[in-house]
């Protein structure tokens, strides 16, 4: 069996309901849809019974209402993309550095450029804006707009 | 007593901007500690308000010496919204300018890493022999750089037969050369008693910290996604992933060394395999709603794009994570320990390319207020002014 297939099977056993929108969209890359709440505990199923070790880095998305958090993972060869959304009036996330610490720096640029406070991360500092940057101001939501100037 | 001294982001030592805070007691480095952000240039963001075709140019210019991995990723990515095939004469095509590619930044490190280690002898022959495959390039290309080979469906240019014989007597040459290099890194002394053993990166180290490319797999990581996850023509094509089990600086010379052999490999089976046909498929503009993860093996390791498409000829999203970023954790790690005046060499054992890492910035908002940007003439007139108020 194709290495996408049986972590599809696998993630639909262990969670069942709780997950959705399982999907393959070809040879080895699979998306799920998890709830915020079950994204530690997906994690730490795709660490500790899948011997998933590499994470490639987390895409946060403005989709209007919500922001959408994508974490791509090295699983067995196959790309595992998981995907959670928190509303965008109130959007934190628990961190998932403790569980795999290659997501330090990732999780510290969501946080920059979308503002996605997370939750309980070992070092929250700004990663990519400099220090004059004004708080509360998010360069990757779609409401920011760049100003074209000549000169 | 430790002492922390800061290291940039201006420094003759450092190659680009990047800002080093270093903890140290006596000699050794007890901790250390990284900014980033000062190349940051707003390309995520510039990439929603531009179509698929200029986002082509726009990615090319993320990174000046890993342009074709930018450019082949993010075009493999549109291919597979669009349900394209490209033809494989074009795969073929592209996977001989990403493995030139490879080949002009291998030997563009070993150059750096020459030079930061005061072996300046080094630096000027794999510069020179770095020519052969600007040279090579160019003649595919046209362009030396940033040589916008890929198209959404394809290649630009062929590979006439004049081209194919030319490329591989250049192939040749380099092949010779990277025995010499190979030689070099194993075995001269300078080289020897300045990388072995320096910055150190155990394996388990380099798993757990999600390292990427030539240092991951100097580190003993088998992980190359042209084998793990082939795209382009690799399939096609017989190759080794070659490793190291050094964990140190000079591992990851030997590795990039190895590899340089592998591409030129590559690079002539390729030629000797070119398939006939189409270079190119003919792609529509507007791309239907989709997402799709795109990942390649750039030069410094494991590239990945992630497009969002709205059915527009515009992406919805564009992520880009260069590997450069994801081997930061690990050489902070390999740096903690050593002795300062390492830091240089062990910091390059990454290849660090910043332009890459950092993607996003320049805004000129501020609370509320627009941060004014001064026009050439502004800031000349306003330097002349700063001087004539100091002077008099």
């Amino acid at each position: 069996m194709p290495a996408e297939n049986e972590i599809q099977d696998k993630l639909k056993g262990a969670f069942g309901e709780r997950i959705s929108e399982l999907k393959t969209t070809r040879g080895r890359r699979v998306f799920v849809r998890v709830p915020p709440s079950l994204v530690k505990e997906v994690i730490s199923y795709l660490k500790q019974d899948l011997g998933m070790t590499h994470i490639t880095t987390i895409t946060a998305t403005d989709v209007g209402e919500e922001i959408e958090v994508l974490y791509h993972f090295l699983c067995r060869g196959v790309t595992v993309s998981l995907r959670t959304s928190v509303p965008k009036a109130n959007p934190a996330i628990d961190t998932i550095t403790p569980i795999i610490p290659g997501a330090v720096l990732y999780e510290r640029e969501i946080q920059d450029l979308l503002g996605l406070k997370v939750k309980g991360h070992p070092d929250p500092r700004r990663l990519v804006l400099p220090e004059d940057w004004p708080e509360g101001v998010y360069p990757l939501r779609k409401e920011y707009k760049v100003k074209v100037e000549e000169g | 007593m430790s002492v922390s001294i800061p290291i940039g982001p201006q420094h003759p030592a450092l190659k680009e901007p990047v800002n080093l805070t270093v903890t140290l007691d006596g000699e050794k480095i007890v901790d250390i500690d990284m900014r980033l952000g000062y190349n940051h240039r707003g390309i995520e963001k510039g990439s929603e308000s531009r179509n698929y075709i200029q986002n082509i140019y726009l990615t090319e210019r993320i990174c000046g010496i890993c342009n074709v991995a930018h450019t082949t990723t993010f075009c493999q990515g549109v291919e597979e919204l669009l349900g394209l095939e490209v033809p494989k004469r074009g795969l073929f095509i592209r996977t001989l300018l990403c493995e030139l590619n490879r080949i002009h930044s291998h030997l563009l490190w070993l150059g750096v890493a020459g030079h930061e280690i005061g072996f300046d002898t080094l630096f000027m022959y794999s510069w020179r022999d770095r020519e052969i495959v600007m040279d090579l390039i160019e003649i595919v290309s046209g362009n030396r750089v940033n040589i916008a080979i890929n198209a959404i469906g394809g290649v630009r240019r062929d590979v006439s037969d004049d081209m194919r014989a030319q490329i591989l007597q250049g192939i040749s040459q380099l092949e010779a050369r990277s025995q010499y290099y190979l030689d070099v890194a194993s075995t001269e002394v300078t080289f020897l008693r300045r990388t072995e053993g320096v910055g150190k990166l155990p394996k388990e180290k380099a798993i757990e910290l999600c390292a990427v490319g030539p240092f991951a797999r100097a580190s003993g990581v088998e992980y190359d996604v042209r084998k793990d996850d082939p795209f382009a023509a690799y399939p096609y094509l017989d190759f080794k992933v070659r490793t190291s089990d050094r964990c140190d600086v000079l591992g990851t010379a030997i590795v990039r060394a190895l590899e340089i052999v592998e591409s030129c490999k590559m690079c002539r089976q390729v030629i000797e395999e070119l398939p006939a046909g189409e270079i190119k498929a003919k792609a529509p503009r507007k791309v239907p709603p989709g997402e799709v993860v795109s990942k390649t093996e750039a030069p410094r390791g494991e590239l990945i794009h992630y497009i969002r498409s709205n059915g527009t000829d515009r992406p919805e999203r564009l992520k880009v994570r260069a590997p450069t970023l994801a081997n930061i954790p690990s050489v902070l790690y390999s740096l903690r320990g050593g002795y300062i005046a390492d830091i240089p060499i062990v910091f390059a054992a990454i290849d660090p390319c910043m332009a890459c890492m950092d993607r996003v910035i320049l805004l000129d908002t501020d609370h509320g207020k627009t941060k004014r940007v001064m026009t050439w003439e502004e800031l000349r007139q306003h330097g002349m002014e700063w001087y004539a108020d100091r002077k008099g």
